[in-house]
């Protein structure tokens, strides 16, 4: 009897955080993701072999902005992936190669998947490129030694006996939609650890996984820029990507400046 | 003064475009609105036509321009003012309307250049006192230029740091439509010309 309360006691002991958070309806061990793979390519399908076709872009460019779906619910709610968006979307509009940045609701893109809704997009908000950021995220709660306290219940409400890790993973890649081309592509990471008391660890376990999105997204956005320096450099050597201009500057040259310069010196020498 | 003034019309109204696409690059927001862009031409906004090459897109864009106003208007300071307004109004119209039958559209346009080239050209082969003995070499030259210009692609910034490239063939259009212009100007005016009534007397 005296073993079987010592059994029942020990594994009590060793799982609070996991029998707490699986009563408020958060499990310790969390993840969620979307694949850009099982986006584009859905039921198994198979990518098309490589064509010869030269993406031409038009600058400045009409850039769609979206997270792809993930394939369960999401506990990232719509408001902060936009506003995850929007962050990076700021970083990129001043750019004198983009004409906007359109922020598209994921809600957009559930309802079909692959480069058929992804052109259905592009006609609707009259885009030329697409960013599709994918993630993978895994939050883990566990007990730390100090979590032997919280049976003294005062415990559960004072000492931080849970840690909370985060292992955040974003990556946006940019399409060409006319020739479905992947022109570049950005990571981001985030690695977080917290702490929190028993009752807290749900809602400061919520609150480390929102943090390290919005970290690995800050840093993908400095990665992609980056990135798009390095793009531009190399599509310059190598003309994998060509560049056409929709606006157009009339100029007066250094020919046509020459022609005048030589008339009006001529002619004020002849005393005209 | 003013009797000076009156004698160099093509000057001074040349001084008044110099004017008016300064003022609309500094005031804000109006060289974005003024701005020839396709869709709103399309749309009805058939003054972009005119008041797109007035504005700029950047301070070197203007001061190439501007320079080029300048020395076209004291080269030909002492022309006639109705021919010359007629082929800037033409090369304006031209050039507005070329743009909208391109294959490969713009989205938008700005810039003085196409009037100022046919300006030039209209200034060296239109009526007045000849500029140079080799007036007609020198507008071959003008010609052949913008031709290179346009099959080499309009995207190049003719040597100077814009931020938007030169578009070639808006040069063409200028031309054209210069000649045109002025040429259309030339036969209003005939009838009236001493030469004419003293033919018909």
């Amino acid at each position: 009897m005296r073993l079987s309360l010592i059994s029942a006691l020990l594994l009590a002991l060793s799982g609070c955080t996991a029998f707490w958070q699986t009563l408020s309806g958060d499990a310790p061990r969390q993840g969620e993701s979307s694949s850009l793979v099982d986006f584009l390519y859905p039921d198994g399908e198979t990518p098309p072999a490589a064509d010869d076709r030269v993406p031409v872009l038009n600058v400045p460019l009409r850039v769609g902005l979206a997270f792809v779906p993930s394939n369960r619910p999401s506990s990232l709610p719509e408001a902060t992936k936009v506003a995850l968006l929007e962050q990076a979307r700021q970083r990129f509009l001043g750019q004198d190669y983009v004409a906007d940045i359109v922020i598209v609701p994921e809600t957009y893109l559930t309802g079909r998947r692959g480069f058929d809704a992804l052109d259905q997009i592009a006609r609707l908000y009259g885009l030329d490129v697409m960013a599709l950021v994918s993630y993978d995220q895994v939050s883990i709660a566990e007990d730390r030694t100090s979590s032997l306290l919280y049976w003294t219940i005062v415990g559960a409400y004072v000492i931080k006996g849970t840690s909370n890790d985060v292992h955040t993973f974003v990556d946006t890649a940019v399409f060409d939609l006319k020739t479905r081309k992947l022109l570049l592509r950005a990571p981001g990471t985030s690695e977080l650890t917290t702490t929190s008391t028993l009752v807290r660890s749900g809602e400061q376990g919520r609150e480390a996984r929102t943090r390290g999105f919005d970290e690995a997204m800050a840093a993908m956005t400095d990665n992609l820029a980056v990135e798009l320096e390095r793009f531009r450099a190399r599509i310059k050597e190598d003309r994998s990507v060509l560049v056409a201009d929709r606006r157009g500057g009339g100029t007066a040259g250094w020919l046509l400046l020459g022609v005048l310069g030589v008339a009006a010196w001529w002619s004020r020498r002849r005393g005209g | 003064m003013a009797a000076d003034l009156r004698r160099h019309p093509v000057a001074v109204g040349l001084a008044g475009v110099a004017v008016a696409a300064a003022v609309m690059h500094i005031l804000p927001g109006v060289a974005d609105a003024l701005a020839w862009r396709r869709a709103a031409v399309l749309e009805g906004a058939w003054w972009l036509l005119l008041s797109a090459h007035l504005t700029h897109f950047d301070v070197v864009h203007l001061g190439a321009n501007l320079l080029g106003l300048g020395l076209l208007a004291w080269l030909f300071r002492g022309r006639r003012g109705w021919p010359w307004l007629a082929a800037g109004l033409g090369a304006a119209l031209v050039t507005g309307l070329g743009l909208l039958l391109e294959p490969a559209p713009l989205d938008e346009y700005r810039g003085l250049s196409a009037v100022l080239y046919g300006w030039l050209l209209w200034g060296l082969l239109g009526p007045g006192k000849p500029l140079l003995a080799g007036r007609w070499l020198l507008a071959a030259v003008l010609v052949a230029w913008v031709l290179i210009g346009i099959a080499v692609g309009g995207g190049q910034t003719l040597g100077l740091p814009l931020s938007v490239p030169a578009h070639a063939p808006a040069h063409l259009y200028g031309m054209l439509g210069a000649l045109a212009g002025g040429w259309i100007a030339l036969r209003l005016q005939r009838p009236t010309t001493p030469r004419r009534i003293g033919m018909l007397r």
